[in-house]
This record gives structure tokens, C-alpha cells and sequence, in this order.
């Protein structure tokens, strides 16, 4: 077997290796092929592409066979493998480490790197195309390095080791660690793709909007992803933490939230641009924003850099992503600088209550809202570089900032959808919005008679009606005329997104500022009501395998079902892990953890109680967006006549 | 030359940009995406636009399509308000920040997670162990029998605490040699707590005989294969003092 394993660790070698090479020639053919117009040259490129990614996926097989095998022959495999881990987390136990997420980043950016390859073999011997792909194999070729260099999953382990820890416990407890990672890294690697293109478009000086058209649709599927990915993050967090929230402002979600702000800024004004010709440096510098921060979240999370300042120096990868950051930047507002001249825009806005007004204050609020999260992320590092002291910046420094801006991103949301391009009249607005206001006012007049109170709560409910209705009033337009394709395309399939946004920022607000708490002592058999519901505790379950002891305290709740919130413990790791339960109604979450320390043979139990309203719809807003923004994405090219469905469309005073 | 031809391809994309926008926006308008008022305000920018850049291209010598003048005061106040809201969040994140304590991250609220400290205090055991302990000692007040907390404070303790006064000295080894057996009594199969409780008593206490049981008892508990060989070499050395001392 373990001759086999050691062939396992070689074969894995031996394909990043080819992969590298495979990079390293595409991008120099991509480059010679394009400077000396080679049409030879420039046909190799598809192939060269399809190496890196058989390589890549041959190698990410080698580890997955190394850890479905246990070969503890390699350090990864001692690192976070274990003979006592489930099929299912032993697979995912591949990308739960430094050097497994980083091949997983190099399998995904393979895929990319292949797909537009073959996509735009017949468009190759265009400058721009071919510039685009240098970029991707440059990008490709770094990854290949961080792979073989100070992020290798198949570095040789200590002679004898016949077992390991497994990895994390925390991600040995959900099946969400299957989808989360992999899903996450699809939005981080995908912004690849358009960031390619804009340097494609600095090099070759083709700043029109032709390129946007190419990789429109990227941006928004990779955004997409990483949309899924944060709410599958947050899902996460409440489902295994056990500490009843979703999003706590930690290092590590912001290094996924602050790309996420600069892509949704994207997404918005590169409509301005191709409308109007206008925002052509803004929109060039978001996308690189984009996918340098995606650089820089990773240097954050994976370098060592959170646990000390002083540590990343000393850790293999960290030296190297800054330097790639740093690279990237560098060159890129280089490219910027030396385009200057050719990406001033031929248009200005001309009223700032008009669309692309619209657009223009939203990329002010998430640029802003992106520049804080970053800045507040990164503030303890510099001091602790600079002074050695070290700080944090809680949450509360980062609600006090998500609350205005979230509830001004509200308004324009109550605005934006109804506005037409260059400007508006009062009149016109009066008429647009007197329907989406009364939904707003009628929200307002609901949340009131359930009892809500607070000023930023109401605020939001009122201002989610609105912009519900506004949203709304676009779909029930765009269905009238065309029945249910009135769904489909980037602006009404965007409006669904829009819903699926304000049902989250509902959910929130609501969840955030609602959410009551108890602890209670419970002896068994004994009942104690709170919130309008009754928990009796029924009996400890103990529970034992190879891998861990757990201890389930089982509670009926409302007498009409059992929840069991349990207290885990790993053998191999020695750590308690509570888990939490959680009754998941429409209107609240009864969430219940069982709190430390246990003792079984005492029969009483200590349970802490969160009631929490609408959790529900957080979840329903996430599925929401993510049907939305695949209805912006088809058709790809703008509707066909072919196929007139939509009666004649009715002038403005009627709609 | 080449620098011409790229000139005139960009404007030739730009153009047939323009032209399949045009058709574009004609079906959007057709299939009712796009309302009268937008279908002509957006009509005639692409027009505008396209019949620019088509002089451009059919005129060699025709100049640039026009192109909005820099407005320096607007330029200043841009990038005056930009340093404005740049210095304004430095000073804001600078006035919400405070100090950190062991086992909680650079930003945010989360609270404090056991695992996250005892990973942490992984990290750092051997780099910075008064932080470790630390991190030890903040897990054990949310858990108070927390039993890797429990015997890696007690080890870190005594080592630390082996080359002090007297005093100072016998204080700490009693508090880690109590804190060791509370972690053999709350999880005897955890061999991590009777491995470091036989060292102590032998290497800095001196006491092979109270010693050899927890040693014994480590290696029935099968511990990590990487101290395994150490263990096994300390058992030998504790039997040899015994028979010694017999």
C-alpha cells in the first residue's frame, strides 16, 4: 500500500509540474504568437491550456486518492487525515488546509483558463484575446509555483506515521463544508476571467466597450458564486458554531465580503458604461480592485498573518502572495496611467436623478462601504506592524457602518429601478413611484401593528416595501407584455436579485434587532416556557465512535417534536464542539445549544434559548438572488424578434 | 504603424459596438425591456456616438471624437473629498479600535470560540508560551474542564516555571501536577495529560516512582506517534531509577 501511496505523492508532483510547464508556455505563446502575428503559435494555445487543466485535475485526483487511501506517506495526509474520518469529510478534508485550498484554486482556475481557451480559439489572433490569456496562464503559472513550492499538498511526511488528527472538527460536523469552499472559490477564481480581459483591453489600447460585452457575463457568474458562497458561509456559521448568528464581521469574512462589495459596484456601472460610454477608468479599476483583493483576502486568511504580524513573514506562502498583490497593482495602475488619456469618457452625466446618476451614487456607497470593511480589516495589522500593539476593531465599528450604508443602498434601490436614462422628470417620478411609496407606506403600517419598534428596524421594513414595489412594478410591466419571459434578461432577472437583497436586508434587521435569549437549568422531565413556547427536557443521549464522544441533550419543544443541541468531542483533537439545534418556522428560529460543562450523571441540563425572527427568509433571499442573477444571465445576447411574444408596448402614462 | 492599426481597430470595435447596440436596443424595445422614453434617450446616444467614430474611421485626418475637458477644480474637489473620507475613516477606525485580547480575532464580534483559542495556542506553544498560557487560561474560563487547556497550561507552566526561585518554583509545579491529574481524572483516555504528568514528576520534581504509573498509562493510551519513541525512552529511564532506588 504504501508503495502505491508513494506513487501517488510523485504522480501528483510530477502533473503540477507538466502544469507548470504548460502555463509557462502558454502565456509565451500566447505573447510571441501575438507580437509576431503567428497564427501557428496562437493555435497552440487552446492545447497548452487543456495541459494545464488534465495536469491539475490529475493532480487533485493523486490527492484525493492519497486521502480516501490514508496515505500517510505525505505530510497533508498526516496533516489532516485520519482513519476514523467519515467518506464524506475524508473528501472534503482535501481543501481544509492551506495547501489542499490552494490546488483546489489552481483546479478551478485550470477549468477557467481551458474553458476560455477553447471558447475564443477562432478570436485567438486577436491582440486583445490573446493578451487575455497571457494574463490567465501569468495567473495560472503563479498558482502552479505556490503549488509546487511553499504550498505543496505532496511534501514528503515523517517516516511511520500510520494515522493523524482529521481535519478541523469544525469541518467534520456540516455538510455544508462540501459546497461553501469549493462554491466561494469558484467567485474568487472566476474574477480571473474579467480581470484578464481589462488587461488585455489596457495592453492593446482597445478601451471601447466591445471587451465589456466578452466578459459581462463572466463577471456576473463568478459574482453569482461568490454571492452563493457568503450565504452559504453565514448558513454555515449558524448551523455549526453555535453562537446563533450568521455574520460577525471576522477577518475572514471580510476578506470574502470586500470583492463581493467592489464586484456588485462592477456589475451595476458597467450598464453605465456600455449605455452611455461612460465610467471607463472606474470600471477598469473595479475589476482589478476586484480580483486583487480576492489576492489579498487570501494573503490574509492563508499567510498566518491574523495570528501575528511577525508570523507571515515567517510562514512559506505568505512573502509570496504579497508579492503577487503587489505586482498586480503596480502594473495594473501602471497600464491605467499609461491609457490615461484614451479612457476619458466622450459623455458626462447629465443629471444626477437619471440612471446612470443612480448607478454612480450606488458605486460611491459600496466603494466607500469596500474601502471602510478594508480599511477597518487591515488598521490592527499596520499598528501591530508598526508599534506592536495589537488591536482589535469589533463589530460593532463595522455595524455602526453597514446601517446607514445598507439602509441608503435601501433607498436607491426605491429609486434606481424606476429612472430612466440621462434624466427625469418630477412628474414622471411622481407617476413611477406612487405605487412602489404605498407598498412602502403599507409595510411601514404592517411592521407597526406586529409590534415592531426601533428606527433603524421600521426603517428598513418601510424602506424593503418600497423597494419591493419598485422592484416589482418592473416585473409586473415586463410580465404583462411578455408573460413569464418577462422574467428573463439582466434587467428584470436583476430585479429579482433586488428582492432577494431586500428580503435578506429584512431578515436581518429583523433577526438582529429582535433576537431574545434565555438560559435554563433543566432538570429531566422538567418544563420551562419562554417566548410563547415550552421546552422540556427529556434525557442526556451519549453517543461514542472512533472519532468522537457526543453528548445530546433532547428537548421537546412546544410538546410536538424533539431537538437534541449536543456537545462533541474529537479524540484525535481533544476539543469540545457544541451543535446546535434548531426548529426553523416562517415567521422564527427556536435555536437551542447545549452550554458547557456537562455533567450526564447530574440529569440536569443547561440549555441557552434564541428566538429568532425571519430567519427563514435570509435563506429564501440567498435562493432568491441566485435564481436572479441566472435569469440575468440568459439568454446571453440581447433578446431575438424572432419570436414576438409582448404585445405592442404601451405608452409610458399607462404603465 | 502598428501603433495606427490598433488605433484603427479600437475605433472600428467601437463602431461596430455602437452599430450592434443599436440592433440590440431595437429588440430590447420590441420585446419590451426597455421603455419608450429610455429606447430614445439611449437611440440617440448610440447614434451620436456611431456617427462620431464612423468620421473618425472614414476620415483619416478627422479629429478625435470629442472628448469631455478635464475640469481641474472638479478634479481637486474629487480627489480633496476622496482624502477627506480617507482620513475621516482613519480616524473613525482608529477611535473604535481597542485592545486585543488572547483568543479573539483582528476585527469583529464573534465570541470567543474555544476551538479558535486552542488552535491558536497550538500555533504559539513553542514561539510565545506566556501568550499560550494565556489563550489556555481564557479557554478554561468558558470550559473549566477543558482537558488539552488543562494539561498544556500545566506544561507550559512547568516548564516555564522549572528555572525559578524556589518558591515561585514549587508553587507552579504544584498547580500544574493538580491541573494534570484534574485532566487524567475528567478524561483518562486522553494520554497527552499522563505523558506530561510522568515527566514532571520525573524530569523536574525528580520522583521516578510517582512517575512510572502515569508513563505506563501514556503509552496504553497510545500518544502521537511523533513523541511516542520520546516516551518510550523517558519509561525506560524511570524504570532503571526505580531499580536503582530498590
Amino acid at each position: 500500500m504504501l508503495a502505491i501511496a508513494g506513487v501517488s505523492g510523485s504522480l501528483g508532483r510530477a502533473a503540477l509540474l507538466v502544469g507548470l510547464v504548460g502555463a509557462v508556455f502558454g502565456m509565451f505563446a500566447s505573447v510571441m504568437g501575438t507580437r509576431q502575428n503567428d497564427e501557428k503559435v496562437l493555435r497552440l494555445v487552446p492545447r497548452f491550456a487543456t495541459l494545464c487543466v488534465v495536469a491539475t485535475v490529475s493532480a487533485f485526483a493523486c490527492m484525493e486518492y492519497a486521502m480516501i487511501t490514508r496515505d500517510f506517506s505525505l505530510a497533508y495526509v498526516q496533516k489532516v487525515g485520519s482513519k476514523s474520518t467519515p467518506a464524506l469529510y475524508n473528501f472534503t478534508a482535501v481543501w481544509s488546509a492551506l495547501e489542499g485550498s490552494i490546488l483546489m484554486w489552481m483546479l478551478i482556475l485550470a477549468v477557467c483558463t481551458v474553458i476560455i481557451a477553447w471558447k475564443y480559439k477562432s478570436k485567438l489572433t486577436d491582440p486583445l484575446v490573446a493578451w487575455a490569456m497571457a494574463t490567465m496562464f501569468f495567473v495560472c503559472t503563479f498558482f502552479f509555483i505556490l503549488t509546487l513550492g511553499p504550498a505543496n499538498p505532496f511534501g514528503k511526511g515523517a517516516a511511520g506515521v500510520l494515522d493523524g488528527p482529521g481535519p478541523n472538527p469544525l469541518l467534520q460536523n456540516h455538510i455544508l463544508v462540501l459546497f461553501h469552499p469549493p462554491i466561494l472559490y469558484v467567485g474568487y477564481v472566476g474574477m480571473t476571467i474579467p480581470f484578464a480581459f481589462a488587461i488585455g483591453a489596457l495592453i492593446t489600447g482597445r478601451l471601447g466597450e466591445g471587451w465589456l460585452l466578452e466578459t459581462r457575463r463572466w463577471a456576473l457568474f463568478s459574482w453569482g458564486f461568490l454571492t452563493f458562497g457568503i450565504i452559504l458561509g453565514g448558513w454555515w456559521s449558524y448551523e455549526v458554531l453555535g453562537w446563533s448568528g450568521v455574520w460577525a464581521w471576522d477577518p475572514v469574512e471580510n476578506a470574502s465580503f470586500i470583492p463581493w462589495l467592489t464586484g456588485t459596484a462592477y456589475i451595476h456601472s458597467v450598464l453605465v458604461q456600455e449605455r452611455r460610454g461612460m465610467l471607463r477608468v472606474w470600471n477598469l479599476s473595479l475589476l482589478i480592485a476586484t480580483f486583487s483583493l480576492t489576492i489579498l483576502g487570501t494573503f490574509l486568511t492563508r499567510s498566518g498573518v491574523l495570528n501575528s504580524v511577525h508570523a507571515f513573514s515567517n510562514s512559506d506562502i505568505g512573502p509570496y502572495l504579497l508579492t503577487f498583490f503587489g505586482v498586480i497593482v503596480i502594473v495594473s495602475v501602471a497600464l491605467i496611467g499609461w491609457r490615461g488619456e484614451k479612457l476619458r469618457s466622450p459623455g458626462t452625466i447629465d443629471s444626477p436623478i437619471s440612471r446612470e446618476g443612480a448607478f454612480l451614487a450606488n458605486n460611491v456607497l459600496f466603494g466607500v462601504f469596500a474601502f471602510v470593511v478594508l480599511l477597518g480589516t487591515v488598521f490592527p495589522l499596520i499598528v501591530e506592524a508598526l508599534q506592536n500593539r495589537q488591536l482589535i476593531v469589533g463589530e460593532l465599528f463595522f455595524d455602526q457602518l453597514a446601517t446607514p450604508i445598507g439602509i441608503t443602498l435601501l433607498v436607491l434601490m426605491c429609486i434606481a429601478p424606476v429612472l430612466p436614462w440621462r434624466k427625469a422628470s418630477g412628474e414622471l417620478l411622481r407617476h413611477r413611484l406612487f405605487w412602489p411609496a404605498w407598498a412602502g407606506i403599507a409595510a411601514l403600517i404592517l411592521s407597526l401593528a406586529v409590534g415592531a419598534v426601533g428606527l433603524a428596524p421600521l426603517l428598513t421594513f418601510s424602506l424593503g416595501g418600497f423597494a419591493t414595489g419598485a422592484a416589482l412594478r418592473q416585473l409586473v410591466l415586463a410580465t404583462r407584455r411578455q408573460g413569464l419571459r418577462g422574467l428573463v434578461g439582466r434587467a428584470n432577472g436583476g430585479m429579482v436579485v433586488h428582492i432577494g437583497v431586500i428580503i435578506i436586508a429584512v431578515a436581518l434587521a429583523a433577526s438582529n434587532s429582535y433576537t431574545r435569549s434565555q438560559e435554563l437549568t433543566l432538570s429531566a422531565g422538567e418544563t420551562a416556557q419562554y417566548g410563547g413556547h415550552s421546552f422540556e427536557f427529556v434525557r442526556f443521549v451519549e453517543e461514542k465512535d472512533d472519532r468522537r464522544t457526543s453528548v445530546k441533550a433532547e428537548i421537546l419543544v412546544d410538546g410536538d417534536g424533539i431537538y437534541a443541541p449536543a456537545i462533541q468531542k474529537f479524540t484525535n483533537m481533544g476539543q469540545n464542539i457544541g451543535t446546535p439545534s434548531v426548529k426553523s418556522m416562517f415567521s422564527k428560529d427556536i435555536y437551542l445549544t447545549l452550554q458547557p460543562p456537562v455533567k450526564v450523571s447530574s440529569n440536569q441540563a443547561k440549555i441557552k434559548v434564541f428566538i429568532k425572527p425571519l430567519m427563514m427568509w435570509l435563506w429564501i433571499g440567498g435562493g432568491l438572488m441566485g435564481v436572479g442573477t441566472l435569469l440575468a444571465a440568459f439568454p446571453g445576447s440581447r433578446r431575438k424578434p424572432t419570436d414576438p411574444v409582448s404585445a405592442p408596448i404601451a405608452q409610458e402614462t399607462s404603465a | 504603424m502598428r501603433h495606427n492599426e490598433t488605433q484603427d481597430q479600437a475605433k472600428r470595435e467601437e463602431q461596430k459596438f455602437l452599430l450592434q447596440s443599436l440592433r440590440d436596443l431595437e429588440r430590447e424595445y420590441l420585446a419590451g425591456d426597455v421603455d419608450e422614453i429610455d429606447y430614445q434617450t439611449l437611440k440617440s446616444g448610440y447614434i451620436a456616438r456611431a456617427a462620431d467614430i464612423t468620421r473618425a474611421i472614414e476620415t483619416t485626418d478627422a479629429p478625435e471624437p470629442e472628448v469631455v475637458p478635464r475640469r481641474v477644480l472638479q478634479s481637486i474637489f474629487t480627489v480633496a473629498l476622496i482624502l477627506a473620507v480617507a482620513l475621516g475613516a482613519g480616524w473613525w477606525v482608529a477611535a473604535q479600535s481597542g485592545q486585543r485580547l488572547p483568543g479573539q480575532n483582528i476585527t469583529g464580534g464573534t465570541p470567543e470560540s474555544i476551538s479558535a483559542m486552542l488552535s491558536q495556542a497550538r500555533a504559539v506553544n513553542l514561539s510565545d508560551p506566556v501568550q499560550a498560557i494565556q489563550l489556555y487560561s481564557g479557554v478554561l474560563k468558558i470550559e473549566p474542564d477543558n482537558v488539552e487547556a488543562l494539561t498544556y497550561r500545566s506544561w507550559l507552566l512547568a516548564l516555564s516555571a522549572n528555572s525559578a526561585s524556589n518558591s515561585l518554583r514549587d508553587t507552579a509545579m504544584a498547580t500544574a501536577i493538580q491541573d494534570l491529574t484534574t485532566a487524567t481524572t475528567t478524561d483518562p483516555t486522553y494520554p497527552d495529560a499522563w505523558c506530561f504528568l510522568g515527566i514532571v514528576e520525573f524530569r523536574f520534581l525528580d520522583n521516578a516512582v510517582l512517575a512510572q504509573s502515569p508513563l505506563e498509562k501514556c503509552q496504553a493510551q497510545n500518544p502521537p506517534h511523533e513523541v511516542a519513541s520520546y516516551v518510550k525512552a523517558i519509561v525506560q529511564q524511570v524504570n532503571e531509577a526505580v531499580a536503582t532506588k530498590k
